[in-house]
């Protein structure tokens, strides 16, 4: 990278701006190598690698339950599907059951911790553009969130909570409605963060037609989730590769539709997750209303976990497509396991789409993509 | 340069035969001359011969020529002896009428003459060359007017974090102090033990000077700020002029201290401010020029004298074009002092700091001092120019002029009116998003000066043409409209609001009991 900065400084009317690791809106621990002629930049390149925490050879050494927690680091703003990926993985593996209650509490759990990962987003879009008070106020939104799963699983951040073949607690009692509760609390508070700052006139203005991303350019660059739906491509693994229990529950799947401007603008990326939440409150409605049905159990821990061969599953996290390559020798531990993230590939088309842009743009493009520094490195 | 001189002739032809020591006895007459125009002639005047501390009725007979006649208590005081030729003499103007036509012009100019007296008194007793003592009162002055500075800055600072806080759902600083009051005292203090570092590529001696230069343009503004009728350290004729000329000193400030850091994110900042503050000095000026076309004086007093004390009398609702070119100086204000949603500058989270990235300690704590004394400034002069300063309804000249205890009144009015500008500025900093540098740019040069100049022409068009009966009507249904109106409409917002937050907020979502 220093022959790279050396190379550009010779340049002349070029200014090499760098920016961060240490910079309060790169969310994280990520640097940005920018050429700039003044506020507009030439070129933005992404140097990751900062929080590098090789989480995959991790699994290598340690048992397959024992590498729970460490998926917990993959992407700490979303922990619960980074669980659910590890332990589908690893069930797909061994060929083992899980009980429905377990399917339902998965999901619930991955809901919850989707809408406050999404709270995080938005909030933070909000504060990189210089509105402070979206994000302290939608903040106070992800603590009933922490509240609730602290409730299930005894954590705020990292839940530990899945399990091979299951999950690690039933709910609490009370906890039903205490959730629903939340949620009934929750929607009319969705809509007065839309009139804060959603619809805000100088927020629209900064947003809309910013980055603008065409669909084909989403999928050849390979991003997926909330960021590849913007860009109009009708995809979520949660209907189109079905997985746990999402195939019983009725939902819709927001795409962009350039309300204010093109379709797959900064704007659309933002709204898309502003929708989002409201399909993760429906769809928690629903698994609260179906658990009631299900047997006691919860957990089917497996008595021997020596699992061979390999398997592949994906589950869809709150920053899109997150899949898991696990491969087993028939040890107790894995031999080789692969996270595949959405931030990692969100970062790619950061240099394409910096192109012209401002220096104040890029925040609101990083803000927009929602990348996370952790689950970049892992 | 004062001569006096005294002789039994008329005032106009008694020019200074005699300024040898004299008795100056009764019949007699003394005579003031100014190198300069500097009287009225018509006010009232008196001369005060500082030994004596005797007061002489007087006359302004020309603008560089005062008469007054030697009575019998000068006589007395002076008990026979003679006065001395070098004794000074002070004359005093005084406008006591107050009249609301703007070509009358203030005469209330009494800092600078009591200043002049007290700095003669200490000359007179004490040892030591005259012009020290005039140093030393005008230090003192100094002191009496910044001194305020830091704690105005201090508790708008904690206002600011507390509004934030609750508008944020937190609680703001509530520790330190009563109820987080004193929490700037911590605050500053702690900035002023930091270590001051320099970085080593700066420029030192740039690096050093920018904070000074912010806070000697602030400074200066307070010089024509009328907080009352008396409350004004000088009523200069050239006011709005002066405030025009001296607050884009800070943006000097700002380019230096963004240069010199020899940073990038600073010189960015620097960049920004330097484009945004001139850029938006244009629709300033063009919108303050509207009211003082409308006051016919650059004076602040005469302008604030000119306006009335109800609402409909203040210059916002006068006519439309007034009420645009307050929004038009409002938003120009807040870009000038860098507040949301013009916070480009210190761009948190584009240029880590802006500007005062590199700066610590002390140097560093000028810069929010600068800032926040900056809002109150705005609002002081909002309030002075569009929203009737310190005139209280039904009080006139000769009421003011009895009771001293109104005029306090009328300071108190006016500090509630700046306040209350100062909350709208914090409150759109907790609210918006920041403009983009080129959004910046094009509301300014597309937007504002176009609107600023419209206003201009119109608002000469309206006092040419509209008779005064109907400019009265159009007063009285802009208040009503947007003042009335639009403030009960705002009203029950809140109210609605404050229901709301009752269920959003007080109640806890998970039904747990709050403590």
């Amino acid at each position: 990278m220093s022959e790279l900065i050396l190379a550009y400084e010779a340049s002349g009317e070029e200014m090499t701006l760098n920016m961060g690791p240490q910079h309060p809106s790169t969310h994280g621990v990520i640097r940005f190598i920018i050429r700039t002629d003044g506020e507009v930049m030439h070129e933005a390149i992404p140097d990751v690698g900062f929080l590098h925490r090789a989480i995959e050879h991790i699994a290598e050494k340690c048992t397959y339950e024992g590498f729970m927690p460490y998926t917990d680091r993959v992407d700490y703003v979303c922990a619960m599907p980074a669980n659910h990926v590890w332990a589908m993985a690893v069930e797909k593996l061994a060929d083992l059951e899980v009980p429905e209650r377990a399917e339902y509490l998965r999901v619930i759990s991955d809901e919850l911790n989707r809408i406050s990962s999404h709270c995080i987003a938005l909030g933070a879009t909000a504060m990189d553009i210089g509105a402070i008070t979206p994000f302290t106020y939608i903040l106070r939104e992800r603590e009933y969130v922490n509240e609730l799963l602290e409730m299930l699983c005894g954590a705020r951040l990292t839940y530990n909570y899945h399990r091979i073949g299951g999950v690690g607690w039933d709910m609490p009692a009370g906890w039903r409605d205490k959730v629903l509760r939340w949620c009934d609390h929750f929607e009319p508070v969705m809509a007065e963060f839309d009139r804060l700052i959603t619809n805000n006139e100088l927020f629209v203005r900064r947003l809309a037609n910013l980055a603008v991303i065409s669909a084909d350019e989403a999928m050849s660059y390979g991003l997926v989730g909330p960021n590849l739906r913007a860009s109009g491509v009708d995809f979520d693994v949660r209907r189109d590769v079905p997985y746990s229990i999402y195939p019983k529950l009725k939902f819709d799947v927001p795409v962009g539709r350039g309300l204010v401007g093109s379709v797959g603008d900064a704007w659309d990326r933002y709204w898309v997750r502003a929708q989002e939440w409201r399909q993760s409150v429906t769809m928690i409605r629903q698994c609260l209303a179906q658990i009631d049905g299900t047997d006691k159990e919860f957990w089917k821990q497996p008595k021997k976990l020596k699992p061979k061969g390999d398997a592949m599953v994906r589950v869809e996290a709150a920053r899109g497509d997150m899949s898991c390559y696990v491969v087993g020798d028939g040890g107790t531990n894995a031999y080789r396991a692969r996270f595949r993230t959405g931030s990692f590939d969100a970062m790619g088309i950061i240099r394409e789409k910096s192109r012209g842009l401002m220096v104040a743009d890029l925040v609101a493009l990083i803000a927009s993509l929602d990348v996370v520094a952790p689950e970049i490195d892992r | 340069m004062l001569v006096a001189g005294c002789g039994a002739g008329d005032g106009e032809t008694a020019a200074i035969r005699d300024a040898r020591p004299t008795r100056l006895q009764r019949g007699e007459r003394m005579l003031v001359e100014a190198s300069s125009p500097i009287f009225d002639v018509g006010a009232p005047t008196s001369v005060l011969i500082d030994a004596l501390g005797v007061t002489l009725p007087a006359r302004a007979v020309a603008a560089g020529r005062v008469v007054a006649d030697v009575d019998a208590s000068v006589e007395r005081a002076l008990g026979g002896r003679h006065l001395a030729a070098q004794s000074t003499i002070t004359v005093v103007q005084s406008e006591q009428r107050w009249s609301s036509d703007p070509r009358t012009r203030f005469a209330v100019d009494l800092f600078p003459h009591s200043l002049q007296h007290l700095a003669n008194g200490w000359a007179a007793h004490l040892p030591g060359p005259a012009w020290l003592w005039w140093a030393a009162a005008l230090l003192m002055a100094a002191a009496i007017v910044a001194g305020p500075l830091p704690v105005i800055a201090g508790l708008i600072v904690v206002w600011e974090r507390k509004v934030s806080g609750y508008m944020g759902s937190r609680l703001g600083p509530n520790r330190v102090g009563p109820n987080g009051w004193l929490q700037w005292l911590a605050d500053g203090l702690k900035l002023l033990m930091k270590e001051d570092i320099i970085p080593t590529e700066a420029d030192p001696h740039l690096f050093r000077a920018a904070p000074y230069l912010a806070f000697l343009g602030l400074f200066l503004t307070f010089v024509v700020l009328p907080f009352s009728r008396y409350l004004i350290v000088s009523d200069l004729d050239i006011g709005l002029l002066f405030l025009l000329s001296v607050t884009p000193l800070v943006v000097v400030s700002i380019i230096m201290g963004g240069w010199s850091s020899n940073s990038k994110w600073s010189l960015l900042g620097g960049m920004r401010s330097a484009a945004q503050i001139i850029s938006y000095e244009l629709p300033a000026s063009v919108a303050l020029l509207t009211v003082a076309t409308l006051a016919g004086s650059l004076s602040t007093q005469s302008i604030v004298a000119s306006q009335g004390g109800w609402p409909w009398q203040w210059y916002l609702f006068h006519d439309p074009f007034t009420l645009v070119a307050f929004f038009i100086w409002f938003g120009s204000a807040l870009a000038e002092g860098n507040r949301t949603p013009f916070d480009l500058p210190e761009a948190e989270s584009e240029l880590v700091s802006g500007y005062n990235t590199e700066y610590s300690g002390f140097r560093f704590s000028l810069f929010p001092l600068v800032e926040w004394v900056n809002i109150a400034v705005i609002g002081a002069v909002g309030t002075m120019l569009f929203l009737g300063g310190w005139r209280i309804p039904l009080v006139d000249a000769a009421l003011l002029e009895r009771h001293w205890w109104i005029d306090l009144a009328g300071f108190a009015l006016f500090i509630a009116k700046d306040l209350s500008i100062v909350f709208v500025v914090i409150w759109i900093r907790w609210t918006l998003p920041r403009f983009r540098v080129d959004q910046m740019m094009n509301l300014c040069w597309k937007y504002f000066i176009p609107f600023a100049f419209i206003c201009f022409v119109g608002e000469l068009a309206w006092l040419w043409l509209v008779p005064p009966l109907a400019q009265t009507i159009v007063s009285i249904a802009g208040f009503a409209i947007f003042g009335v109106g639009f403030g009960g409409w705002f009203l029950s917002r809140v109210r609605y609001n404050a229901r709301r937050y009752q269920d959003l907020v007080l109640n806890d979502a998970l039904g747990r009991v709050n403590s």
